[in-house]
């Protein structure tokens, strides 16, 4: 059975100043509905709630609903009550209650918020609340409890953007994995040698294809530099000093540098080196990928020497050697040449045919006879040059060739064809001389015949003329009686035939 | 101290430096917490580290953190999350004062490890109070002054604070005049 509440003893008034400051949102209403009285901040946020005024006209009963009457309220007194103030739509929480022995229903109540932008908004202060009243704590509860939803919805969400970033770095992880994997095998089974270091440069893995190039086996090479073993006294130290460098920097590298097999062999070795680094970006590994590039290296020393011969003929050469392609640009041209015609190789080279020193007419006229004897219309132009070195034929003969300030002069052209393997044409090459000396050398040969031929005719005229002399000489002597004084001018007879 | 100070660091670092910078100030102070719960009590140990941090890699003296803070604080932590109520709380800076220590009674009522500090006005006159703070925390006048500072500016009544630090009878005693 319920026990009956506690019935204080004393009889407790409150003075109306005190009631006031205790129920500042109270309001009492007589006989008729209608204000008697109301509190001070009540009266203050909702204008129309004066003494006087009809409270069915000023406030509706949102719970329990219903048309507000005396005897609604009388029926309903027990129940707890939430009153709207139609102008504002503020909400009062609370009670009625009859004042014993007198017909005035008393409320007794204070506001209800669910967002504390509602006190602002009407204006009210926490001094217009009783001290007691916990409308303010509540409005601070559900603040918090805001708060907590919002600091609730911060961290689902940051732990769904975790969980949706984990979710990527484990698939990275798949990847990266499966792409290991591949790597791994790869490492294990490629020719090239791989060297994995830590960060110092001390080894901590090498695959097959290093033991198998070096000699060393893992366990000979772990914990140690690469280059204590491999390096030896033709190892360029500049590039050693280089490859320090690097690694203390943690950058990569690619070096080709000479170093030693377990057994002392020489070998060329071609190296790139990478540096590993962790997700803060610090190195932790070097990982190098190596190939014996030793056959490379003697074929480029042996081509170096070639070159070498080749550059030196070239220049030294005293004829001008220009090579063409097959369209008859030029691709070589030797300083010979250069000193020849005046013009520089970068100006040729690419840029030009021979067409440039020769003369068009010259030109012309051998497209012309080359037509004649191979049976085939020659064009005038660069097939003209090598219209026969096609053919096999050695194409030997003398050009006029024009110098870039103009002037000409004579050359004995030979144009040879260039073949690549299996006979295919490359280019052509031809190789000229400078006629003008020995042009020169014939025209005073020629002259120097010419004067000799004259100088011997005016001798015989001379010679003749003497012997005429002599042989009239001797008809005067004879006729005188008087042997010849000169014999061997007689005219020529049986016995004395004539001399020569 | 309850998150809400924790985040009201936060909010501040992040809003003039960026979210890298905070995670950068918490990894420079320890603290791994991803997320600071308003209403849940942290150690007041993890509020100084971060303010010692962010002092040290903003470049900030400490002092001039915790005004700053102070100042944040009431601008947006309070407003964001307390606006309303600090409204009801006064319009002018006494008066906010005078109901100052209401509001934190009420507070200690649904945060019970919170351990406020005391505010006290004396000698109130048209332009000037003398604010007496009391706190059982070491070194956080410099906040106090921020907070002064900006809820001046925020009411009627401006507050350029004259801080004269005295140590009374072993109490942690501050006055703002």
């Amino acid at each position: 059975m319920k026990e009956s509440p506690q019935i204080p003893e004393m009889q407790i008034g409150l003075p109306p100043e005190q009631f006031a400051a205790a129920f500042p949102f109270h309001f009492a209403l007589d006989l008729n509905f209608k204000f008697l009285q109301l509190g001070s901040t009540l009266r203050r946020i909702c204008a129309d709630a004066q003494p006087g005024a009809a409270f069915a006209s000023v406030f509706k009963s949102v719970r329990p609903a219903g048309e507000i009457s005396r005897e609604w309220i009388q029926k309903n007194h027990t129940r707890f009550f939430l009153l709207e103030h139609q102008n504002t739509h503020l909400l009062l929480r609370g009670e009625f209650m009859r004042l014993p022995g007198r017909d005035i229903w008393l409320f007794l109540g204070s506001p209800w918020f669910t967002d504390s932008a509602e006190i602002t908004a009407l204006d009210l202060r926490f001094e217009d609340f009783a001290i007691h009243d916990p409308v303010a704590d509540m409005l601070q509860v559900s603040q918090a409890n805001k708060l907590a939803l919002t600091d609730a919805k911060k961290l689902a969400d940051k732990l769904t953007a975790q969980r949706a970033e984990l979710r990527a770095t484990n698939e990275r992880l798949q990847q990266q994995e499966a792409e290991t994997n591949k790597l791994a095998i790869i490492a294990a089974r490629t020719d090239n040698s791989v060297v994995l270091t830590d960060a110092k440069g001390k080894v901590v893995w090498v695959n097959a294809g290093f033991t198998r190039m070096t000699g060393y086996t893992l366990e000979e090479m772990l914990g140690k530099t690469p280059g204590s073993l491999l390096q030896g006294p033709e190892t360029d130290s500049a590039t050693v000093q280089y490859m320090h460098q690097q690694l203390g920097k943690g950058e990569g590298f690619r070096v080709e540098i000479i170093n030693y097999t377990k057994s002392g062999r020489k070998y060329w070795l071609a190296s790139e080196v990478q540096p590993l680094r962790d997700e803060a970006g610090q190195v932790i590994n070097f990982m190098a990928i190596q190939s014996d590039i030793t056959e490379r290296k003697n074929s480029e020393s042996l081509l170096l020497a070639t070159s070498a011969l080749q550059r030196a003929m070239l220049e030294g050469a005293g004829y001008a050697i220009i090579a063409t392609d097959t369209r008859g640009i030029i691709q070589l041209f030797n300083p010979a040449a250069e000193r020849m015609l005046g013009y520089k190789a970068v100006e040729m080279v690419g840029q030009q045919t021979p067409a440039a020193f020769h003369l068009p007419e010259e030109v012309a006229a051998r497209a012309k006879e080359l037509t004649a004897e191979l049976g085939r219309e020659v064009p005038a132009g660069f097939e003209t040059f090598v219209a026969k070195a096609e053919l096999g034929q050695p194409d030997q003969r003398e050009w006029t060739y024009v110098r870039k300030e103009g002037s000409h002069f004579p050359v004995l052209l030979s144009v040879t064809t260039l073949f690549a393997e299996r006979g295919k044409i490359t280019g052509y090459l031809g190789v000229a001389s400078d006629l003008t000396e020995r042009k020169h050398d014939e025209e005073i040969l020629r002259s120097t015949v010419s004067e000799l031929e004259r100088f011997n005719r005016v001798m015989l005229n001379r010679e003749k003329r003497v012997l005429e002399l002599k042989r009239e000489i001797n008809e005067m002597r004879a006729a005188a009686g008087q042997p010849p004084a000169y014999p061997s001018a007689l005219e020529p007879s049986e016995n004395n035939p004539p001399q020569t | 101290m309850y998150g809400m100070v924790n985040k009201a660091v936060e909010d501040m670092v992040v809003r003039h430096h960026g979210e890298p910078m905070w995670e950068r100030i918490k990894a420079n102070a320890g603290v791994e917490t991803d997320v600071f719960m308003s209403n849940e009590n942290y150690a007041d140990e993890i509020t100084y580290r971060v303010v010692a941090a962010a002092s040290r890699i903003l470049q900030t003296p400490a002092e001039q953190t915790l005004i700053n803070f102070g100042e944040h604080w009431v601008l947006h932590t309070a407003q964001e999350g307390y606006g309303g109520l600090m409204s009801a709380a006064g319009k002018t800076l006494p008066e906010f004062m005078r109901n100052l220590p209401n509001f934190h009674s009420r507070m200690t009522m649904f945060f019970p490890k919170l351990q406020p500090p005391h505010f006290e006005c004396t000698d109130l006159a048209e332009r000037s109070l003398k604010l007496h703070y009391h706190s059982h925390r070491q070194g956080l006048a410099p906040f106090v002054v921020g907070l002064m500072q900006s809820l001046g500016n925020n009411s009627t009544t401006r507050s350029p604070c004259d801080r004269s630090p005295q140590k009374p009878k072993g109490r942690n005693t501050t006055f703002l005049k």
